[in-house]
């Protein structure tokens, strides 16, 4: 069993417990958005929508910082073999992020009054910023908090001269999550520069800080997970960081398409968010080797299945689903419709959140002191909510594309009496996703909270078969065919998104786009389920074989 | 330049060029600032280099990735019939 080696490394079981909680909040509030969409009348007055849909966008990120925090603090002691520095901070850290959660989901209580208490030209109580819509007072908190992490982190960690490329990639992401966040603390009167800054913030974070943050801990728990070797997996790191850099500094252009700023962004912004995808490839790549180097068994499989979820979640929404629509020109099309937030929404939770989830797992026993665990729950519960939130991704596309033809190419912007009728198919199948995902969440809330607490059921051991068919060992080859399917899928999407500047389907017909999408989604994402489903089978008949010997250690592979 | 950096080149010129290709601006009356005509190809020049900079460095740096497997791979074989552990890779 792998104990936990430095006390303070339990500092982070609060965090990833306030995480759960606040995802639950958050699945939700989604799933009240999705009635809000078959009715709009519903909860009108008291809970509209708009503040519903900041509650749950806002939460989003609150949740994934907590889960960057609580593995922030799991790894910190071992990557510097030591304990954390001011455990007491980190303590007022933890109650600093309640009462900022508190805040944001009360201040959208007065934004739905149009209460914004101003003072000195800020508005310190809510300030409608989508994302980052905690007024002043919240943001010098969360200002304070992030100081805080740094300042754990950097305390904690050995003199400068010491660090690796995980150390490099965590001290920097912890420094640049703080220091990009100051450029969202001013209020701006125009509201083209405002938009600019607020997408500086939002950008800058999710794909230049936090994919740092993500790249490091991926690293660092496939380290621990395989034992992988941390100098290749430092190599790794650095060139996932440099990459992510390297196109995402200019790619953040992309969000400057259409709020006012000059015409060469859509250049610019295109050519390079074009290149985004590619640290995303290479951490797919680095995932496979690293979990087939030694070809042992992982013990486990809840911790690893989020951990593959998030690389591969990451490749398919941030960067497939991303590279479909970031060009200016299927942009102009797909900006602000449902065919976003299927990017958005597989991106997020599935690069951000599965990260937390899959520290959660890994770590969450080992502080229970638990020798073993039933992986069961936490099984299903991964498959729930990653076909939930493939479902969902699938929705919100073919409801995306059906409302870019109706709204920007026929130009029926009656939402109530054309948009919305023409969407409803896709109105109806996110609720399903949406309670598919929601009883997934359910579940890995409560096996997360309870984990320990319950008697344990016994493991079912598979009886040893010799692995076949969808069971034998996964190839670098067949990895590189299910990778290039996905892309093939994704270039058959970006033709569709294409298509809607075509002549003949700006005078009325929808053939080219629907039929694009049409293929081009549901084979994305169905490769997407298919080649995980691949991958998690190919591993669990590596535990099997082992199952019938003794020693399957929690945490780690047999050594 | 081997064989292999020539093929890498080759595939981040075609990358690029059809990066490149997608990139138009939606507007093209190329009107909004700069309105250098000059200045566009300049853009477009410089991205373009840009680019085959970043999809040579992901190419050569992949390569690089599946070497270190291998090689760790022949380490790990070599360790096993020697009876050494020489998986302890403590961070």
């Amino acid at each position: 069993m792998i104990r936990i080696e430095y006390q303070t490394q339990r500092l982070s079981l609060r965090f990833f417990m306030l995480m759960l909680v606040l995802f639950f909040f958050q699945a939700g509030f989604g799933l009240l958005l999705t009635a809000q969409h078959i009715d709009p009348s519903l909860l009108a007055g008291t809970l509209n929508f708009n503040i519903v849909r900041a509650e749950h966008t806002n939460l989003g990120i609150l949740w994934v910082l907590c889960g960057f925090i609580g593995a922030i603090l799991y790894v910190g002691p071992l990557l510097s073999k030591r304990e954390l520095a001011a455990p007491a901070l980190i303590k007022f850290l933890f109650y600093a992020v309640i009462a900022v959660v508190v805040w944001n989901v009360v201040a959208q209580l007065y934004a739905q009054q149009g209460l914004a208490l101003w003072y000195m030209g800020q508005p310190l109580l809510q300030e409608g910023l989508e994302y980052l819509e905690g007024g002043r007072i919240v943001d010098i908190v969360i200002l304070i908090g992030f100081a805080i992490l740094c300042y754990v982190v950097l305390r904690t960690f050995p003199r400068v001269k010491d660090w690796n490329e995980i150390h490099w990639g965590l001290g920097l992401g912890v420094i640049a999550l703080t220091f990009v966040w100051i450029f969202g603390m001013f209020f701006v009167a125009r509201l083209d520069l405002q938009e600019y800054f607020r997408w500086y913030v939002v950008h800058y974070w999710v794909e230049g800080v936090w994919e740092v943050i993500h790249i490091s801990l991926v690293g660092f728990f496939l380290v621990l997970m395989f034992k992988a070797d941390v100098k290749s997996v430092g190599f790794a790191v650095f060139w996932g960081i440099a990459l992510v850099w390297l196109s995402g500094l200019l790619g953040n252009a992309h969000h400057y398409f259409w709020i006012g700023t000059p015409e060469f962004w859509q250049f610019w912004g295109s050519l390079f968010s074009a290149l985004e995808p590619l640290p995303l490839i290479f951490c797919f790549w680095h995932i496979y080797l690293d979990a087939h180097q030694d070809g042992k068994p992982v013990a486990n499989m809840p911790a690893f299945s989020f951990l593959l979820g998030s690389v591969v979640l990451e490749q398919v929404g941030a960067g497939i689903l991303g590279f479909t629509m970031t060009f200016a020109l299927t942009n102009v099309w797909s900006h602000g419709t449902w065919v976003t937030l299927s990017h958005a929404h597989l991106a997020l939770f599935g690069t951000f959140g599965m990260l937390g989830l899959a520290a959660a797992y890994y770590t969450v026993p080992q502080m229970r002191d638990l020798a073993g665990f039933d992986q069961r729950p936490g099984r299903l519960a991964f498959w729930l909510v990653f076909t939930g939130m493939l479902g969902l991704g699938f929705a919100f596309a073919i409801g995306g594309t059906v409302q870019v033809f109706v709204y920007r190419t026929l130009g029926l912007d009656w939402f109530g009496g054309d948009v919305a009728p023409a969407m409803q198919v896709a109105k109806l199948l996110v609720p399903v996703f949406g309670l598919v995902f929601m009883v997934g969440v359910c579940l890995l809330v409560y096996d997360l909270l309870t984990l320990g607490m319950r008697a344990r059921a016994s493991d079912e051991t598979a009886p040893a078969v010799a692995p076949s068919g969808w069971r034998r060992p996964l190839s670098g080859w067949e990895t590189g065919l299910w990778l290039l399917a996905m892309w093939v899928f994704g270039a058959i999407i970006t033709l569709g998104l294409l298509s809607f500047n075509l002549p003949t389907v700006r005078e009325g017909s929808r053939l080219f786009p629907y039929l694009m999408a049409g293929i081009g989604y549901p084979g994305l994402l169905l490769t997407t389920l298919l080649f995980v489903a691949r991958f998690l089978r190919s591993l669990d008949a590596r535990g099997q074989a082992a199952t019938a010997a003794p020693g399957v250690l929690l945490g780690h592979a047999l050594p | 330049m081997s064989r292999e950096r020539i093929i890498r080149m080759g595939v981040a010129i075609v990358a690029s060029a059809v990066s490149l290709a997608l990139s138009w601006p939606y507007w093209r009356d190329f009107e909004y600032w700069p309105e250098s005509r000059a200045m566009w190809l300049a853009y477009f020049a410089l991205g373009f280099v840009l680019a085959v900079y970043v999809f040579y460095a992901f190419l050569g740096r992949l390569g690089t990735l599946f070497l270190h497997d291998a090689l760790e791979r022949a380490q790990r074989l070599q360790g096993a019939a020697t009876g050494d552990s020489a998986e302890e890779h403590k961070p």
